[in-house]
Formats: structure tokens, sequence, C-alpha cells
């Protein structure tokens, strides 16, 4: 469905994430729904927390069979963070998510995730 | 040790401290006086502690004209209840004798937010509401970080810390006629320690808890938590 | 705290270092999974439209709601839970066969009312309680069988950190991780029986050792016989 081509898969905070996630699929049902974006969840022992930090802009128009679109975006990791962290009853996971719910005939979602890191400055 | 108890744990909540000439300020809004906490609080006790109280003597007075085992187990059952009163007042006249005694305890800082590897300076002060401290008393502090998560599993909500790391400082001792009780150390925030982290289910925390004990006073413990930014000195 | 000196790979994820693709403790792992389904005696669900009730018993975290949960996936029912506070004043639900969570919170009034309903449309009600509420269910006409929940043991709980351990395992990745009988002993006297307290403490053991595999770029394949506590306490 999608690929996704990062710039820069390790980024400090204040420092700009950038990559192209490239559209392109031979199937027959095209997504009646799509959406992208770079967001920041937790793991671990806790209740997940998750927060968007930015939105890819996506229509499920531009997203045509047969054929490579791409999707270029860039985004400033805020200087606050968080950073990626592994702790003992917490994890911080940076990623970027693409979704795209297809037509009712096909009864599928299809969500695909690309974690990358954010380290301190 | 690897986690905090209940009594130990900070209210959790990250404030932004006041700018002041000489930095930044903190003041611990637990140990001021709140008419609406004061309120709230004394018309739950009294409530409480009414009704409590009322059964309690109504099954005692029944124990003592007709002692059995029936009247003896519902005494125990309200007991319960009636001690959770007793506890109630306990910790409110506690709670009265440190604010009516103390003013809020506060903390500057000269530079904030803290980054990793950073060494700085941290000042506490506790002025007293009036008079001065009468015989030895002293002064400890914790320099800490630790995760904090809260999870519901089951039917119930809990809350779980894991210190990461914890350093006692140096004890002080208040010597008699002191009328503000302060509290100078030099701190550093570990460099390879993670930043705060501050979400409403996980937490990464740095705190500095602060016990000041008097003698005639309930020893009361001030927690001051810190943000420390993902930035290395 | 993972080292970006280390493997990329292991800074966005310590567990793969040890073949997991997460930790086998972290909320939202499939727990009730029957596949991870923990047998400790009650495993089978009580019969419904029985005329009574079974009450569960035990301390808090010793597994009531997971049982609960486990019996109704078998047989159906409506499950209401009480909440503390206001949230108890709702009528429990009467059905052929109904689960009640925490029901020793049911207000009196209603919860003898909805026994009495019980016996008179012969349903089975399962309740998750802290008090013992036979003498109740049985003057409003409810035969009574009562489980009580024996709290976390060492065995059980070495049983149960294998088949987290096997649900997060990554395919043809071989997995040397075992829980050593003293850590098991020490994490149950810790967790006082409960198992949510001793999957906390497994956290913690997980991710001390995922990040032990890290720092000493532990190849995988040869197993870590025994992980070692005390890192949870540096």
């Amino acid at each position: 469905m999608f690929e996704m081509h990062f710039h820069n898969k390790l980024v400090t905070v204040g420092n700009e994430l950038s990559g192209k996630l490239v559209w392109y699929s031979p199937d027959l049902h095209l997504p009646r729904q799509a959406s992208a974006f770079v967001y920041w969840y937790t793991e671990g022992r806790g209740d997940r927390d998750d927060q968007t930090i930015f939105t890819i802009p996506l229509q499920p128009e531009q997203l045509i069979r047969d054929q490579r679109v791409d999707f270029p975006f860039a985004v400033t990791i805020p200087h606050s963070g968080p950073i990626t962290y592994n702790g003992s009853l917490i994890r911080v996971i940076w990623a970027v998510q693409a979704w795209v719910k297809l037509p009712r005939s096909s009864k599928r979602d299809h969500t695909q995730t690309w974690p990358f890191l954010v380290m301190p400055r | 040790m690897s986690t905090l108890t209940t009594d130990q744990l900070s209210d959790g909540r990250l404030i932004v401290p006041e700018r002041v000439p000489e930095g930044f300020l903190w003041v611990d809004e637990k140990g001021a006086w709140s008419e609406d906490n004061f309120l709230g609080s004394f018309l739950f006790a009294l409530l409480w502690c009414g009704t409590s109280f009322s059964f309690f003597a109504v099954w005692l007075f029944n124990f003592l004209t007709a002692p059995h085992v029936g009247t003896f187990l519902m005494l125990l059952f309200v007991g319960v209840f009636a001690g959770a009163g007793v506890g109630m007042i306990w910790k409110g006249l506690r709670w009265l004798k440190i604010i009516s005694t103390f003013h809020p305890g506060e903390v500057l800082l000269a530079s904030y937010p803290l980054r990793t590897g950073e060494t700085f300076r941290l000042q506490f002060r506790r002025p007293l509401r009036r008079g001065y401290i009468q015989g030895l008393g002293e002064i400890t502090a914790k320099w800490l970080c630790y995760e904090w998560v809260q999870y519901r599993q089951g039917t119930d909500t809990e809350t779980r810390t894991h210190m990461l790391w914890e350093q006692d400082l140096p004890l002080m001792t208040i010597s008699t006629g002191t009328q503000v009780v302060t509290y100078e150390t030099k701190l550093t925030v570990l460099p390879e320690g993670p930043p705060s982290f501050d979400a409403k289910h996980n937490q990464v925390r740095w705190e500095i808890h602060i016990s000041v004990d008097v003698p005639g006073i309930p020893q009361d413990t001030t927690h001051f938590r810190f943000a420390v930014v993902p930035e290395a000195v | 705290m993972t080292s970006l000196r280390l493997n990329p790979k292991f800074a966005l994820n310590p567990y793969l270092a040890l073949g997991w693709h997460a930790n086998p403790f972290a909320l939202g792992e499939p727990v009730m999974a029957p596949s991870l389904w923990i047998d400790r005696g009650w495993s089978q669900a009580p019969v419904p439209a029985a005329q009574q009730l079974v009450q569960v018993l035990g301390n808090k975290g010793f597994g009531k709601t997971a049982h609960l949960r486990h019996w109704q996936a078998q047989t159906g029912g409506v499950y209401a839970y009480y909440p503390p506070g206001w949230g108890r004043f709702k009528v429990p639900p009467v059905q052929t066969i109904a689960y009640w969570d925490e029901a020793d919170r049911i207000p009196a009034p209603l919860l003898l009312a909805a026994l009495g309903r019980a016996a008179r449309t012969r349903a089975t009600l399962v309740v998750g309680t802290h008090t013992d509420l036979s003498r109740l269910a049985k003057f409003s006409g409810l035969a009574v069988q009562t489980i009580r929940l024996p709290p976390l043991e060492a065995t059980t709980l070495r049983i149960w950190t294998e088949r987290q351990i096997q649900a997060v395992r990554l395919p043809t990745v071989p997995c040397g991780v075992e829980l050593s009988s003293a850590t098991a002993h020490e994490i149950t006297a810790i967790a006082q029986g409960s198992w949510r307290a001793a999957a906390d403490e497994l956290h913690i053991w997980a991710a001390a050792i995922a990040h032990q595999a890290v720092r000493e770029g532990r190849d995988r394949r040869h197993p870590i016989s025994q992980a070692d506590l005390s890192l949870r306490r540096r």
C-alpha cells in the first residue's frame, strides 16, 4: 500500500523530521478514507497516552490505482519532546502511521506504522 | 527501594514556577491555607463523624445494656467507620497544626527548566507564621527520579512507580530561635538520566522531597517537581 | 534508557534483542486470549438458569474479574461492574446468566430485590465480591457456590510468564529467557499474591533483561539463564 522513505530516521528534538510517503497499489479496491500522521504513543504498564504532532495532507481521491503517488512531509519535533524512551514501566515510541479504510465490500482497514528515533539535544 | 509508598508520592502536578528577580519560585500550595479545601474537607468530616459516631454510640449503648454476639459484631462493624472518622480528625488536626505554624514551603532556582547533566543550586525556605523554633530540629531531603504509571485493570485503577535514581541529601540541623527554616544544596541532574515526561497515565518525574522535623510540630514533607528538558549541558 | 551507541534497531525496541516484539507484561497484550488462560481449577463456566449464586471471593488482583470475563466468553450473558461512588446505584441485571463484578458495592435494597428476582426466574448469578453474600442469596432462595481464589504462587507465575513470553516471541527466533524459581518466589512475595502486582514486577524484570541484552550485545541464540532481579533496584 504505502512505502515510507525517511530522510533521517534519527532526529533530535527541535529539528525536522522529513520524508516521503509513497502510495502504490494494484488493488481494485481504492480507499474510501485515508490519513497519515506523525505521533508518539506510550507502551508499558500504564494506560496508553498518545499525541499526534502532525497530519500529513492526504486525500483518498489522490490514491490512484497502479500509479505511484508521493506525499512528501516535513515536521519539526517539539523542543520539549518527548524523546524516544525505553524505561522499566514506560516506553515512548515515535512513529509515522498511515491508515486507509477500504470499501465495505473488501471489509478491510489497513494500518502501517514506521517508527523513528527522537533523541535529546 | 524500587517503589514509592502512597504517602511518599507527590500529587503529581508539574507547576509552572513564578518568575522572580532571583530566578524561579515554587510555592507549595498544599502547605497553604485554602478556605475552599478546608470547608469541603470539614463538611465531609463533619458528616462522616456525625453519622458514624452516632451509630457507634447507639450500638455501644445496646451492647452495654444487652451484651451478646450480634450487638458486639455490629459494634465492631460501625467501629470501623468511627475509627476512620477518628483518623480523619487526627489528620485534620495535624494539618491545622502544621499550617498554623509554618507558611508554605518555597523553593528557588536560578535557572529553569533543568537540563540533563546540569548542576544547580536549590534554596528552600519555610518561614514560621509567628515566634521561633524551640529546641533542635532537622531537615532531610531526597533528590529523585522515578517512573509513574496509572492503569485500569480488572475494576481498579492502579498506580505504580519505579525508582530510577535516588540521592539522600545532607541532613541539616535547625537551631533554636530559627524564624525561617532554610535549606540550601547543590544538585545535579544525572547526565544519563531521562528528561521529564508528563502524560496523563505515564510520567517520568524529577522531584525533591524536603522534610522539616521540629519539636512539637508533626513532621511535614514538601514535594517539588521539576521539568528536565531533553537537552544535555 | 537505551543508548544510541548500540544497535539503532534495539534503540527503537530493546525487546528485539531478546527475540520479542514487546514486553510480555505490557498492558494491552492479549492477556485474556484463550491460549494464555491459566487453569486454576475453575475454568469451566457455571451452568446458566440453575437458580444459583456463584460467588468468587478473593483479594484485589487475585483474578476475580479475569474469571468472570473468561466464563462470560463461554456462556454469554450480561456483565455489570459496580464502581465506587454513585455509580453503584444501578439496578443489577438479571438474565439466564448474569455477571456482577464488585457486587459487594451494590446497595442492599437493590441487591435483595435482584437476588429475589433471580430466584423467581431461576437465573444463575455469578458475582465477584470481597464480602460473602451467601446468607443474603440463601435467604432469597438461591443455591450458593463459593469459589475462594487463592493467592498467586511461584509455580503458576512461572507457567504464566512462559505463556506471556510465547505470545510476544518473534517467529523463527529462538528465545532462551526463563523466569528462575528464585526470582519467581521473590516476585510472588513482593506481589503478595496479586496477579497485577506480579505483572508490574515482571514488566520491570523483562525491561531489565532486555536492556541488559542490548548493553551486552548478547547474541540471542544464546539463552539467558538467569535474569538479575537486582537490576530493578539500581
